[in-house]
């Protein structure tokens, strides 16, 4: 875009239509004109300089230059058309171009404040009305008698050819299409207004309400057309239209201090960003500025060459959604973050630039703490892994001993037993076979002993079948002590019923072995999402506060589910340990 | 016992070799097969129910030897209490850990059936594992699978006599 500020072109232009309707205002008052009443002088001198000035700041404010250019020349077009009323040979010229006001006012709205014009169908319609204007109107004019509006000689070098019937259907027309275009042109600005969303319409909604309101009127005027009115109705008519024209230019005046005042945001950014560092902070801190709450911020991390957010979760990778857009931001020629926010913002590129430029530092900073919490994550997560597949592992041992081996030993013990039974009661046999029978007996009844341990060492059936109730309940059956338990008998995730249950099982032995306690008490109740196991003991204390191996493992592996486990054990007073498990 | 059993146990007297056709012919002495092959007077029928095939074959024989008469055998739960119901067994063997359900929840099954049939548990795992579902549910008793024995079950089935 070029720079902004008035060309000299514009600035004569100015100057004349200026002048213009100085000297329109002046005739109007000193003359009192029939045709025209002074209370109507007045506003109208006032539209055509509103919107003169009106175009004028908005040419200088950037991306609004071709609204500006466009309110310039229907600020122009209408002092022309006041100064026709008094200068006559310039009537007919004012009556064929006069109509291009409402088509310039349309071409305004429709590329209100992008330059574009987004779809075929604007385009269309905008084309029809100056169509309308330049050649319809034109041939109109031709056929108008002049005298029958303004009853005063007129002396032009206008083509006329006066014939009342063909002027009749040419009026009509005119009209009707006023109303057709007209209510287009509402519909699609209504349409755009639909469209644009979230921070941009605070700016631009003035602009567009009185575009609606003031082609509303325009429309509604060339109704009445169609209806007798007497000359001092259609005064009054032209008064009201008058007043609801100049709303654009204010509604735009409006929308302009509003921009400014989101410029002024990013000073305030500047000021957030040193009170709230931090990934939260600076999104905070930047949506704010934006006037975006939906903003989001996504951070390039270099070494996996991915976007992630700012817990370091992955960024979706699938494109952005309707209505969305992203800016990058870049330090140092590489890849920062990228900010996604509303589209509309892209309308204040300017605003956005200058607030990803204010953040630029604290967006490092915030990168380095999500990557940082990126990696944390996935340590997490991996170990969170490991634990599973170390229990799936355990879980599959246990069921592959039991269905295998050991109901293979099962099938030759009672084969064996009935061997045993049939030569107790055989008469005849060797003198050995009856105690080496019983022996095999008794051996096999070991293995399948043992084999049960090895399998309840590994992960108890029980815990898996019935829950951590019932198998705690048979772990406190087997202790050397007396065990009491109290054990909520809801089911968890098979992860905390094994954690918990092996901390129960770790704890209870430690006891054993080294507290020299009388008795012990195990809980564990759900407490929110966690599951909290205790285990306390009346015996010597003084346990390590890290505990034994044993502890230590069973610590990593509470850790690794995302809980923790604390040891308290002051001497002479006991052992207490609690694990806190995630079990949602 | 159980009014079932001691008609059987009564009206078998005559008819011992003749019920069990299934029990091979006598062959010489001093083999296993001998030894393990010579039935007892029969005590009752029942059905086994267990997953793993290898242990039913022994089961069976044991048994059979002990003098039962092994009238169905099935390997999961959802087909026992059909079964049970149909055949009337003096006993249903029923092991805990089954692959589509537990040897409770058919056993609860069996009792909201109003099946008369006495079921004892068994299982590979200790009776400590289960002590208070045992405990809890319908059944004459539990048996570790190498305990089963003739006189094991007949201990559980005698003790129930008031």
């Amino acid at each position: 875009m070029s720079q902004p500020g008035p060309g000299l072109p514009r600035l004569a232009a100015v100057a004349v239509s200026a002048s213009a309707g100085v000297l329109a205002f002046v005739n109007a008052v000193l003359e009192h004109r029939a045709s025209v009443p002074y209370y109507s002088a007045v506003p109208d001198a006032l539209v055509g300089w509103a919107y003169i000035t009106g175009g004028m700041v908005a040419y200088r404010t950037r991306r609004l230059d071709r609204t500006g250019t466009l309110m310039t020349a229907i600020g122009v077009i209408w002092n022309m058309n006041s100064v026709a009323l008094y200068v006559h040979a310039l009537l007919p010229y004012a009556a064929w171009l006069g109509g291009l006001v409402d088509v310039l006012l349309a071409q305004l709205l429709l590329q209100y404040p992008s330059r574009a014009l987004r779809s075929r169908l604007e385009r269309a319609v905008l084309a029809a009305a100056y169509v309308q204007v330049l050649v319809v109107n034109g041939v109109r004019t031709v056929f108008a008698n002049l005298h029958d509006y303004f009853p005063c000689p007129c002396v032009h070098s206008f083509p006329t050819v006066h014939d009342p019937a063909v002027f009749r259907v040419l009026q009509t027309e005119v009209m009707i299409a006023v109303v057709v275009l007209g209510s287009a042109v509402v519909a699609l600005v209504f349409r755009r207004w639909r469209r644009s969303s979230g921070p941009a319409r605070r700016a631009l909604n003035p602009v567009w309400f009185a575009g609606i309101a003031t082609v509303a009127a325009l429309i509604l005027e060339a109704l009445l057309g169609f209806a007798p009115l007497t000359a001092a109705q259609t005064s009054a008519e032209d008064a009201v239209v008058t007043v609801i024209l100049l709303s654009v230019p204010i509604a735009l005046l409006i929308g302009l201090v509003r921009i400014r005042q989101s410029r002024s945001a990013v000073a305030d950014l500047v000021l957030a960003l040193g009170r709230a560092p931090g990934p939260a902070g600076v999104r905070q801190a930047l949506a704010c500025a934006l006037g975006d709450p939906s903003l989001t911020v996504c951070y390039w991390v270099p070494e996996t060459q991915t976007y992630v957010d700012a817990d370091g979760h992955p960024a979706a990778a699938d494109g952005l959604s309707a209505g969305r857009a992203a800016t990058e931001v870049t330090a140092h020629g590489a890849p920062l973050a990228v900010l996604v926010h509303d589209y509309e913002l892209l309308d204040q590129r300017p605003l956005l630039d200058a607030a990803a430029a204010a953040a630029r530092l604290a967006l490092e900073n915030a990168r380095l703490q999500a990557t940082l919490a990126a990696q944390l994550e996935e340590v997490r997560a991996s170990r969170a892994r490991i634990v599973q597949a170390g229990l799936e592992e355990r879980r599959k041992v246990e069921r592959d001993l039991h269905d295998g081996a050991q109901q293979r030993l099962l099938a030759l013990s009672l084969t064996i037993a009935m061997i045993r039974d049939q030569v107790k009661e055989s008469a005849d046999h060797d003198g050995q076979l009856p105690s080496l029978v019983e022996a095999a007996s008794a051996q096999i009844c070991e293995a399948i002993g043992e084999l049960r341990e090895l399998g309840r060492g590994i992960l108890p059936a029980v815990l898996v079948h019935d829950g951590l109730a019932a198998a705690v309940e048979t772990l406190a059956a087997l202790a050397p002590l007396p065990v009491t338990a109290h054990v909520e008998p809801t089911r968890h995730s098979p992860a905390a019923e094994a954690t918990a249950y092996f901390v129960i099982a770790e704890a209870l032995a430690n006891v054993a072995r080294h507290a020299r306690a009388s008795r012990a008490e195990v809980t564990a109740c759900q407490s929110g999402r966690q599951l909290i196991v205790q285990i306390t003991d009346d015996g010597i204390g003084g346990a390590p506060p890290h505990g034994g191996s044993g502890l230590t493992g069973l610590a990593d592996r509470v850790a690794a589910l995302g809980g923790q486990l604390t040891i308290t054990s002051p001497a002479g007073h006991g052992t207490r340990i609690r694990a806190e498990l995630p079990c949602g | 016992m159980l009014p079932g059993l001691r008609a059987r146990a009564e009206g078998a007297g005559g008819q011992a070799g003749e019920g069990f056709p299934s029990v091979p012919a006598p062959r010489p002495r001093r083999t296993l097969e001998s030894v393990i092959a010579k039935p007892k007077p029969p005590v009752g029928t029942l059905v086994l129910v267990d997953d793993h095939a290898g242990f039913r074959q022994a089961a069976r024989a044991m048994l059979t030897a002990a003098g039962w008469q092994v009238i169905g055998e099935a390997s999961t739960g959802a087909t026992v209490p059909d079964m049970v119901m149909r055949l009337a067994p003096d006993l249903v063997l029923l092991d805990v850990v089954l692959p589509d359900t537990d040897g409770f929840a058919v056993a609860e099954r069996l009792a909201a059936a109003g099946c008369r049939s006495a079921v004892v548990l068994i299982s590979g795992h200790d009776r400590s594992d289960f002590e208070g579902r045992v405990r809890a549910a319908p059944v004459r008793g539990f048996l570790a699978k190498e305990m089963i024995s003739g006189r094991a079950l007949a201990q559980l089935l005698g003790g129930d006599r008031p």
